[in-house]
């Protein structure tokens, strides 16, 4: 009997032995230095709104005000375009918590037909110089703290022969260190049947 | 241990003797497994000591495991346990077969520091060659091929001919054509280079070989392009094309230069830009005495010519050189099924093959063998892929169409290969890369690449951007400029100076030599699209070269701004009728004629005679020679230098 325990647990061992062999090895090759993906934490469903587990705090404060917001019977839709404003901004303007000057911050609240555009556009101004996050990132890279709607005007806005109606946010921000990246601009947002989206950002010079 | 031999000789000797080999075996298998290993320097080292340190491990316990249970006839065991092992020895066996072909091939695409140099002396078919015949040679001392192995060849069979020299290689091919000489000597490369210098022969069909002479030795200019960067730093790639109808690349195949194409990788930023030059570009060639010529001809000197003069004109070093044969292109798209691009539709003489774009095939042939495109989005395989790459008769554009068509074809490849699924793709891909190009990068420098392509790759699975090729535009103008030698005019290219520097200031910039200002604010709107900033596209100031103008009928007046804004030398010739120069058809007073033809560089020039028909007053005659004598004196040394009437010619240079 003895023997036979000694058996099984000599088999395990080996088992166990190669497994973790095993899973060590296709770690170890598909790792890399560089992180490729984000995990998602929480999703609006329907919207396509994501929280990732690399958000900061003031995103998800934002991200959970939106989400109530969207879950409810009555959306307001005002208060719907203040927080997408605050999110664009909060996810375009947070840098430091970017995998590449391919990862685009705002990219989920852009108008659909024009965010390969969008994305053309950040990837040659603000991300031009962002390096791939590895542990030899060592760039002055922004982060947002804190944000605040000065102003909201509803007007309309149109898009080739389409109008739609439109909210004008006028928005503010601070970061947690200043590297001399706008903190104030007009976002124009419109709302498209059931969502809202970004179609325009405007810096404002004080 | 005697004892454990001893009992050992009491065991079947089927499985002693098995278990002999399966030692042997196992060893010498693990062992080829391990260099191979070791070869694949900074390819996930900790990932290969554990697999060395794993199978070390592995064979200790095969050694003891199977001696315990051959001496306790344990025999079901054995056998399992040398099964297992026969697997192993199969790994090893597979993997070192795959990673020495991989090796091995990325071995075979460096190329070696001694070459092989050849000079032909070449005459034009249907004709006698004898002593008393003139052969052209190029009067660069530097040049292996050019120069000094025809010194060796004239020694070798006794030459006596006088030799006349040539600055150009273009000038002396179209001389020989000519029949102003008997024979030429050309370069290894000639046949390829020389092309396109008449455009109803080739060269192989005018011109025969009367002599060959071949030398292996280190390259001897001086020149060549060796770097000791990695993909661990930017890097800068020379791109040029060999026009070979074979299937491989031959170590020492000729560029001919219709591909010419410098790209700037940064592995940090995973951008990269990507700089076409048209062929016909008009540069100073670094190993020709700085003379100007059209970039390809850099070519008929070797590879680092190329490289230097490339380098020279960007101000910027060129790390590597990577040679590419066409017929490598065609292999290439095939391997990976076709490669989507937009063929854009013919611009010139679109009715010659009914919209389509039409090209020889990869072995140069016409007729039935012509490749046919129709324009639009599609999938191309790797003869459409070749042909739309080279086409250039049906376009406006010419070579600057050419060029943006085999940049599309590269962005194509580049996407299209890390998209790449089985073992056996890759090694299609592999083989069609490895036996089709050529370079001057170490074996351990391509595989300092891996990480770069690793994470490129990963990207690309999970569906995201994973590289940014960014495309430069070197804006050129049409500059025919004369050739005295021939006496005729050559169709090269001049660019904008503008349009350089904002291209050279971008290389830097990818390079991490100039820092770039990062851009701290941003606009959007979807009514107003983005449009991307390409390096050099757009500036069209300040060209890079002018030709002399045609004065003729012009007052006195405009040939001393020219000269003043020049810097030369204005000579005035006042002629009487009947002298040379003299020109009736133009007012007395105003410039009859000058003695630097129209289209001749003004950077090659120093001084201008210009010759002013004379009214036959005497006053004005003697006011004319006392200028005239008082230029000549000036200036003799530049008349006898420089005067290029017919005669002079050949002394031009």
């Amino acid at each position: 009997m003895k023997r036979k325990y000694r058996k099984i647990l000599a088999g395990l061992i080996l088992v166990t032995i190669i497994l973790v062999a095993a899973t060590l090895v296709i770690r170890i090759f598909f790792s890399g230095s560089k992180d490729t993906k984000v995990k998602v934490l929480d999703a609006v469903k329907n919207y396509d709104y994501v929280l990732e587990e690399r958000d900061t705090a003031l995103f998800k404060e934002t991200y959970n005000h939106l989400k109530a917001n969207l879950k409810s019977k009555d959306i307001d839709y005002t208060a719907y375009a203040a927080d997408l404003a605050q999110l664009f901004i909060i996810d375009l303007f947070t840098i430091d918590n970017k995998l590449s000057k391919y990862d685009i911050g705002g990219l989920d609240y852009v108008y659909p037909d024009s965010q390969d555009n969008y994305k053309l556009n950040v990837e040659n101004t603000l991300y031009k110089n962002v390096e791939v996050k590895d542990n030899k990132r060592n760039q002055d890279l922004p982060a947002v703290t804190s944000i605040t709607i000065d102003n909201t005007e509803e007007m309309e806005y149109t898009i080739g022969e389409k109008t739609y109606p439109a909210y004008k946010e006028t928005i503010s921000w601070e970061y947690k260190e200043d590297f001399g990246y706008d903190n104030k601009a007009a976002v124009t947002l419109i709302k498209d049947q059931n969502k809202v989206y970004v179609v325009e950002y405007q810096t404002i010079e004080e | 241990m005697k004892r454990i031999m001893r009992r050992l000789k009491h065991v079947n000797g089927i499985a002693r003797y098995s278990y002999y080999f399966f030692l042997v075996v196992y060893l010498i298998s693990f062992l080829l497994f391990t260099i191979n290993l070791i070869n694949l320097s900074g390819i996930e080292t900790v990932l290969r000591i554990i697999l060395i340190v794993t199978f070390f491990f592995y064979f200790l316990f095969y050694i003891l495991y199977g001696l315990l249970n051959l001496l306790t006839r344990k025999y079901k065991k054995y056998i399992l346990i040398s099964l297992v092992t026969l697997i192993f020895i199969s790994i090893f066996n597979v993997s070192s077969y795959f990673i020495g072909t991989i090796y091995g091939g990325l071995s075979n695409i460096f190329e070696q520091d001694k070459e092989l140099y050849t000079t032909y002396l070449i005459k034009l078919k249907d004709t006698k060659f004898n002593s008393e015949g003139q052969i052209g040679r190029i009067d660069n001392q530097d040049d292996t091929e050019g120069y000094v192995l025809t010194e060796k060849l004239i020694k070798k069979y006794k030459l006596k001919n006088e030799i006349v020299d040539y600055s150009d290689y273009d000038d002396m091919i179209l001389n020989l054509y000519a029949g102003k000489i008997a024979a030429a000597f050309v370069p290894s490369n000639y046949l390829a280079l020389f092309t396109e210098l008449d455009e109803n022969e080739s060269i192989a069909d005018k011109t025969t070989v009367i002599y060959k002479y071949q030398e292996k030795k280190k390259d001897s200019t001086g020149n060549k392009a060796i770097s000791n960067k990695d993909f661990n730093d930017p890097l800068t790639f020379l791109i040029m094309g060999v026009d070979s109808t074979k299937n491989n690349l031959d170590p020492n195949a000729g560029f001919n230069g219709d591909t010419l194409m410098f790209i700037a990788f940064n592995p940090k930023t995973l951008d990269s830009l990507v700089l076409s030059i048209p062929r016909d570009t008009y540069v100073p060639i670094t190993c020709n005495q700085n003379r100007y010529a059209k970039i390809n001809s850099s070519a008929a000197f070797g590879s680092e010519c190329v490289v230097n003069t490339v380098s020279s004109l960007l101000t910027t070093d060129i790390d590597y050189y990577v040679k590419v044969n066409f017929k490598g292109v065609v292999n290439l798209v095939d391997a990976l099924d076709g490669i989507e691009v937009d063929v854009e539709a013919p611009t010139y003489g679109a009715d010659q093959y009914n919209g389509q774009v039409c090209e020889q095939n990869s072995d140069r042939e016409f007729g039935n063998k012509l490749v046919c495109i129709k324009p639009g989005h599609q999938t191309l395989n790797g003869e459409q892929a070749l042909a739309y790459a080279r086409n250039r008769h049906l376009y406006i554009g010419s070579d600057l169409d050419r060029v943006r068509h085999q940049q599309q074809i590269v962005e194509a490849v580049a996407r299209k290969l890390l998209n790449f699924a089985t073992v056996t793709d890759f090694k299609k891909i592999f083989n069609a890369i490895s036996n089709n190009i050529a370079t001057n990068m170490a074996t351990d420098k391509i595989l300092s690449g891996y990480e770069v392509v690793k994470d490129m790759t990963l990207k690309a699975l999970n569906g995201q951007d994973f590289i940014n090729i960014n495309k430069a535009t070197l804006e050129t103008y049409s500059l025919p400029v004369y050739r005295p030698a021939t006496g005729g005019y050559t169709s090269a290219q001049g660019y904008y100076q503008d349009s350089l520097t904002d291209i050279q200031n971008t290389i830097k910039i990818y390079l991490g030599l100039q820092d770039q200002e990062t851009i701290k604010t941003f606009s959007f709107s979807v009514n107003e699209p983005f449009v991307e900033h390409t390096a050099g596209k757009g500036l069209k100031q300040n060209p890079s070269l002018e030709l002399m103008p045609n004065l003729i009928g012009s007052d006195i007046s405009k040939a001393e701004e020219f000269c003043q804004k020049h810097n030369l030398t204005l000579n005035k010739e006042y002629v009487n009728p009947g002298e040379a120069h003299y020109n009736a058809d133009v007012a007395p007073g105003l410039i009859g004629d000058q003695d630097a033809r129209i289209g001749t560089l003004i950077k090659e020039l120093t001084s201008l005679t210009i010759y002013i028909p004379n009214s036959g007053e005497s006053n004005k005659n003697s006011s004319n020679n006392t200028s005239k004598e008082e230029n000549k004196t000036e200036t003799e040394e530049d008349c006898d230098e420089k005067n290029p009437d017919l005669g002079d010619v050949l002394n031009l240079f």
